[in-house]
């Protein structure tokens, strides 16, 4: 499947949308689709966070199903931007000095079984796998 | 989103359904910190029709945590499933809430208080 959606909240509700409705055609176990839909919560509200500028853009997304793997990949043609090098947060902090800032990020690392992002063709493009 | 609400000996359990996510967390939001303006507020969430929730609804479960202390109330947790509490326990957020096996219990826990 693949789709395209504006760089807006909207946009991240059509995907969610539609990516929840993927999961189920293809009948993935409900943890791989929480996980699944969660990571790219995270991914897509990162890219609409950073193209605040230039909200006219399109995210694209491709998602297929090959046996055991699940393949997505989230491209923009947005300024670069790596998500992934994002450092990670404290999360032993008490409640009044705990920042959160990092944290979508840690949960797409736990949330996939991998993760890459390559700037290729003045586009971003991030790559998430998960074995089901 | 759909959040539903009900008050337990004046405790107020909200249930909200569905993804909490950077699309829905803002309704959330305004919700529980609408709630927590009252003296002493004592609210549990009860998580049981929560399908996931990502980072954007566990920035509104740490601003809930904080108003509710600044407001010498109760906070309590409930029900989370699998995928939400680890969630919970990778943003290490486990040790910031008390988080109870059931509405009964949480209800319990925060009119002790």
């Amino acid at each position: 499947m693949t789709l395209s959606v504006p760089r807006t909240v909207a946009g991240i509700r059509e995907a969610v949308d539609a990516l929840d409705a993927w999961s189920a055609r293809e009948h993935l176990p409900d943890e791989v689709r929480r996980k699944l839909l969660t990571a790219f919560d995270e991914i897509l509200s990162n890219v609409v966070r950073h193209a605040l500028r230039d909200r006219s853009g399109l995210v694209e997304i491709a998602i297929s199903r090959d046996g055991g793997l699940v393949h997505a990949e989230v491209t923009d043609d947005a300024e670069p931007f790596d998500p992934l090098g994002v450092p990670a947060p404290d999360t032993s902090a008490g409640l009044e000095a705990r920042r959160l800032g990092g944290l979508g990020i840690a949960l797409v690392r736990a949330f996939t079984d991998e993760v890459r992002y390559e700037r290729q063709s003045d586009r971003n493009r991030l790559t998430m796998k998960w074995r089901v | 989103m759909d959040i539903s609400q009900e008050q337990l000996n004046g405790v107020v359990v909200v249930a909200p359904r569905g993804r909490i996510d950077s699309t829905t967390s803002g309704t959330l939001e305004a919700h529980l910190l609408n709630l927590s303006k009252t003296p002493q507020p004592r609210i549990v969430v009860d998580f049981t029709n929560v399908d996931y929730i990502s980072s954007a609804g566990l920035r509104v479960m740490l601003t809930l945590a904080k108003r509710v202390r600044d407001a010498r109330g109760g906070l309590a947790l409930c029900s989370l499933g699998e995928t939400v509490r680890q969630v919970f326990e990778l943003a290490g957020f486990l040790p910031l809430f008390t988080i109870e096996s059931s509405r009964d219990v949480a209800v319990r826990a925060v009119g002790e208080r």
